[in-house]
């Protein structure tokens, strides 16, 4: 398996095939998660918006983001957009879930405490809601990521030239077992990578939290 | 002098006027009053407190002077104004702190100050900082985040923080309730000094007859349910009062008093649920 690996990252230049994954990730759970921000914000804000759309926002989280992959090349073909737009879509729908929860636990007594030294709505919104979704925002974008490695990999097995997932397709169809097992844990490692550079931004950014153990 | 401009400038509009307050709850379709014909007053730079039965309403009467409930019959207020909604003339201390995490100490204190209903210059700002850190013994900490605070300090921040806006009059709503015993007295011993000094309106809803005696010029003793005004006791103990105040017959006799005076508004309240 390791001479598997050599080969794989010398000739068949596997850490392409990493960065393409890792740039589609990206790409979708940034689009998703920024999306979901002001979405997240307003359902938590807004009661009766929430009654209204958490039946709908629910349902689209219950479908597999791979169930769409049919749908999507129909609209969007078979090329990059196609695999980010489902990737956005993933992202969204995990990150405003957790986004929505999170906001509305914020202390009330948080805001309560703001209104009463004199701030306007305006300035509760951006000096005490705001700052205290930041932790929120942390976790929202990683489950975010959780969700979209195993969509991209799903939809590259499915449609795609490049990518660790059309790698592991590609040593599936030559049946070199060992370099799938290389693909596979490449996947792994990738995402425990960027789970834990993300989590060093968030310790960097959210000094102040109180660690609970 | 700043300290004695400050205490020429409390004027009637700094006074709390409780005017027949009442507020009833609908449940399971009883009406249950639980405020009745409710009233009393806060003099300008006086400090009051208020105790009672639990579960009478106190700090319901406090969020009514905060502006976070609204009474349904009478009307709260402070100066000549009818109390509808918060303001930053009517500073609040919760229990719970209620500071915010994601601040240091210093820039908790400052936060009311860059606000733009009472926004302040830099320097300005900076200068009243300094002033409460230096009162409440928070100098040291003053770049730390609440997280490394314990409970009593979290307070002090709290405390200063509601002073620092020069609000008129200070709601404090059983600040030290979730403080140990000792950090408690020292509270109390600090926030007796910051009054003599500072001069503010106060309203205090305490469980401790203690706390309040204390603290106060006059003690306020609620009934049991619904709440009226039982009694108003005039404290009268001379100021500075010191740990050793607690120990003197005055103390003594109020303290019993007091706590005869509860103890036979909560037993109303059990004959009347009889």
């Amino acid at each position: 398996m390791l001479s598997a690996g050599r080969v794989l990252f010398t000739e068949q230049d596997l850490l392409f095939d990493v960065r393409v994954s890792m740039t589609r990730v990206c790409i979708g759970v940034a689009v998703g998660s920024l999306l979901a921000l002001p979405v997240g914000f307003l359902l938590a804000w807004y009661p009766t918006l929430r009654a209204m759309a958490e039946p709908l926002v629910n349902f689209f989280r219950a479908l597999p983001p791979i169930a769409l992959v049919p749908l999507v090349i129909v609209y969007f073909g078979i090329g990059e957009d196609a695999r980010i737009s489902i990737l956005v879509y993933a992202s969204f729908f995990a990150a405003v879930i957790v986004l929505f929860e999170g906001i509305s636990s914020i202390d009330p007594l948080l805001v309560r405490a703001t209104r009463v030294l004199g701030a306007n709505p305006w300035e509760v919104f951006i000096r005490t809601v705001v700052p205290a979704s930041v932790p929120h925002l942390f976790t929202a974008v990683r489950v975010a990521l959780g969700v979209s490695w195993a969509t991209v990999v799903a939809a590259e097995l499915v449609a795609a030239q490049r990518g660790l997932g059309a790698a592991i397709q590609d040593a599936a169809t030559f049946y070199r077992i060992p370099d799938m097992y290389v693909g596979i844990a490449m996947i792994g490692a990738t995402a425990l990578l960027m789970d834990l550079v993300l989590k060093l931004i968030q310790s960097r950014l959210t000094t102040w939290q109180e660690k609970t153990r | 002098m700043t300290l004695t401009a400050a205490a020429n400038r409390r004027t009637a509009s700094d006074r709390i006027v409780f005017d027949e307050i009442g507020k009833h709850y609908v449940r399971a379709g009883d009406q249950l009053q639980v405020l009745d014909r409710c009233s009393f007053t806060v003099e300008p730079g006086e400090f009051v407190s208020v105790i009672g039965p639990s579960g009478c309403g106190k700090t319901t009467l406090l969020n009514m002077a905060a502006g976070f409930t609204a009474p349904d019959d009478g009307s709260v207020r402070v100066g000549d104004d009818v109390v509808t909604r918060p303001h930053p003339s009517r500073g609040v201390v919760f229990q719970q702190y209620a500071i915010f995490p994601w601040l240091t100490v210093a820039r908790n204190i400052e936060f009311g100050l860059t606000l733009r209903a009472n926004r302040r210059p830099r320097g300005e700002r900076k200068d009243v900082v300094r002033r409460y850190l230096e009162l409440m013994g928070l100098e040291p900490f003053a770049s730390a985040y609440p997280k490394e605070l314990s409970g009593g300090m979290r307070q002090r921040v709290a405390i200063a923080r509601a002073y620092a806006t020069d609000p008129q009059v200070l709601l404090m709503d059983e600040p030290f309730a979730a403080l140990d015993a000792q950090t408690r007295e020292r509270m109390q011993e600090l926030l007796h000094e910051t009054q003599l000094t500072e001069r503010r309106t106060v309203l205090f809803i305490t469980h401790s007859v203690e706390e309040a005696i204390f603290l106060s010029n006059r003690v306020v003793v609620l009934s049991a349910r619904p709440t009226g005004v039982r009694e108003v006791v005039d404290i009268g103990i001379p100021a500075p009062r010191s740990p050793e105040t607690r120990l003197s017959p005055r103390f003594v006799d109020l303290r019993r008093r007091l706590e005869g005076l509860l103890r036979s508004a909560s037993t109303d309240e059990a004959g009347a649920r009889r």
